[in-house]
């Protein structure tokens, strides 16, 4: 087992350094001159004599190599620099944005989980009838209705009719059921069906057979055999949209002014604030690769195979 | 013999719908199998062997029905059993052993879980109590250090050690029956060997009576004290084991056992066999369902309704040519 999360650990470290060298390049293609953007930013007229000089100050005057140095050995102890715009540490400001998607996240896995798995589990023991097809039509109506949309249907209906949560913002826990339940909206039905396929799969194994052959009950059955074993490829899909949904939601974010990544990443692209927006890539990219190996570590806990192949 | 018979199967009759219509799968099929014997049913892939077996433990798919007979286990129907009553009895009463024992066991369970589950289905004992009984059962069945066993996981084990942990639980609720469907066909010779005389000596220490099925006429002759041999769903002939490997009388049979200690020896009779293929059960009449293959068959053959008739004691047969 530990030997499993050490080498899981080990090869995370090329993974890391590629997100951090495809996070400089990328940007450095892009066209425009950081040094114009800063200049913009802090409203002052970027005059060739303003921009080579910020240009020397900034570093930006130096061979990309050099600078892609620099900005690593920087990164790797926390200092993603300075935003253009605020003036601020980029560090700072991702953490302060940070931890309301990380609420916003938690709060839509446990939804997600709470819902998602009763419906596929009992659509898949009752497949094909009533309940099976209502599923269905959730499922369908949930992964394909917009997520601004039926954010604004809560937001006017729960709130603006019958004041139930309030409208925008963030700050009691009342704040945080609308948002959280647009955001698990969408992935409510992709989950459902997930579980159901998967279970009915599993349902027709011969080690269902041989449990019910010892006259083990129905419902231990479905509990302990069943189902175990078809949470795999849900937890799977559940790790990577933790991952999505932590480096950011934007539009969920944006419909109810939730002050998270997804907020954040987007005003500074559009303020071409450079030094935040490598440094959203680069924390959303390691936050993304560090919920994937612990996906990988609690898939290993359920999947004993997994497990042992790993000791060999 | 002479034995009350735990067992009767009176006039079974199977039917499977599938897309094409419907198949009577199990045709007729009577059978008795008494305490501390072994009942043989041999036959090719879909002579109705695995239906009859799902069928005792009315575990049938969905799409198959009893259509007609009875099962008396201990003088009662077990056809009409509530699904509640009939689960008490699986496992307990009428166990089995499963064909594959890679797949039978759930992956990402381990050894011992499946053991004290089914221990404590059955039995009003403590985890505790299960583990210890768990652990004497898997020593009986000379399986190496049973604790260590018990933490492992299906995939660990090899299919020869996975058959005899599940013949080791079995044995553990002492039944009174016990299927064994195909218990040494996922295995290699030497782990068949072995198998097989454990299952003899189980009949013999604890009575249990047997149904073992198998393709394999070298398991069915080492253990059964009967064989019946099913094709088409029907029960062509039935004998002590004997007297069947001795005087084969229906064609079907005497094919099977020319096939296999004669491989070298009338090659040319057995590919005519082979070359005409398997019934087609849909919708078929009460004919003889070996007469596209039958090297006898003969006009009469197509209008005769087939009976099982005693060619002489205890030796029956479903055959018009037979006497």
């Amino acid at each position: 087992m530990g030997w499993f999360i050490v080498k899981r650990l080990t090869s995370l470290i090329p993974i890391l350094f590629g997100i951090s060298l495809i996070t400089f390049i990328l940007l450095h293609l892009t066209p425009g001159d950081p040094a114009i953007a800063y200049l913009r930013a802090s409203h002052i007229p970027p005059t060739d004599e303003a921009v080579a000089a910020l240009r020397v100050e900034l570093g930006l005057d130096k061979p990309l190599y050099a600078q892609y140095v620099e900005w690593l050995g920087k990164a790797v102890q926390l200092d993603l620099g300075m935003s253009y715009l605020s003036k601020k540490s980029v560090w700072d400001e991702i953490m302060l944005h940070f931890f309301p998607t990380v609420q916003l996240t938690f709060a839509s896995c446990i939804l997600i989980v709470v819902i998602s798995l009763p419906i596929g589990m009992i659509s898949a023991i009752f497949k094909g009838k009533l309940v099976d097809q209502l599923s269905r039509i959730i499922a369908f109506v949930s992964v394909s209705m917009p997520a601004f949309w039926f954010g604004f249907l809560l937001i006017y209906f729960l709130s603006v009719k019958l004041d139930l949560f309030p409208v925008l913002g963030r700050g009691t826990f009342a704040h945080l059921v609308l948002p959280s339940l647009t955001l698990s909206f969408a992935y409510i039905g992709t989950y459902t069906r997930l579980l159901r396929a998967s279970m009915l799969e599993n349902l027709n194994e011969p080690f269902v057979m041989y449990a019910r052959a010892r006259g083990l009950r129905g419902r231990l059955i479905v509990s302990r055999h069943v189902l175990k074993k078809s949470l795999l490829p849900v937890l799977t899909g559940l790790g990577m949209s933790f991952g999505n949904m932590l480096s950011g939601v934007v539009i969920v974010e944006t419909v109810f002014a939730w002050p998270g990544m997804g907020q954040l990443f987007v005003t500074s692209i559009l303020n071409r604030d450079y030094p935040m927006i490598q440094g959203c890539l680069l924390f959303m990219g390691v936050i993304f690769v560090v919920c994937n190996l612990l996906v990988d570590i609690a898939y290993s806990f359920l999947d004993p195979r997994i497990r042992w192949e790993g000791e060999k | 013999m002479g034995q009350q018979p735990i067992l009767t199967v009176n006039n079974l009759n199977i039917d499977v719908s599938t897309p094409y219509g419907v198949t009577r799968t199990v045709r007729d099929v009577s059978f008795k199998i008494e305490a501390g014997k072994v009942f043989g049913l041999v036959g090719e892939s879909g002579s109705g062997k695995t239906m009859t077996c799902m069928s005792l433990l009315n575990l049938l798919p969905d799409e198959a029905k009893v259509v007609k007979g009875s099962i008396q286990f201990r003088n009662k129907d077990i056809l009409n059993y509530s699904e509640e009553d009939m689960r008490k009895v699986r496992g307990s009463e009428i166990a089995t052993i499963m064909q594959n024992p890679m797949t039978a066991f759930n992956p990402v369970r381990t050894i011992g879980r499946h053991f004290i589950e089914t221990l404590r289905t059955h039995l009003p004992i403590t985890k505790h109590q299960a583990r210890e009984m768990a652990v004497a059962y898997l020593e009986k069945m000379d399986l190496p250090y049973p604790k260590n066993l018990l933490k492992q996981y299906p995939f660990q084990l090899s299919g020869g050690m996975l058959q005899r942990v599940m013949i080791a639980i079995t044995m553990s609720l002492n039944p009174s029956i016990l299927i064994a469907d195909e218990p040494t066909t996922a295995l290699d010779a030497t782990n068949q060997l072995q198998i097989l005389k454990q299952l003899n000596w189980l009949r013999k220490e604890y009575d249990t009576g047997i149904l073992l099925v198998s393709h394999d006429l070298g398991v069915i002759a080492q253990l059964a004290d009967e064989v019946a041999v099913m094709y088409g769903g029907y029960i062509v002939e039935k004998a002590p084991v004997f007297k069947l490997f001795n005087r084969p009388m229906h064609p079907y049979t005497r094919v099977l056992l020319e096939s296999r200690i004669g491989l070298t020896r009338r090659k040319t009779k057995i590919v005519k066999h082979i070359s005409v293929p398997p019934p087609n059960l849909i919708n078929r009449e009460n004919t003889c369902p070996f007469l596209e293959r039958c090297e006898d068959a003969d006009h009469t053959c197509s209008s005769y309704n087939l009976e099982l008739k005693e060619y002489e004691k205890d030796h029956l047969v479903r055959c018009l040519k037979s006497r």
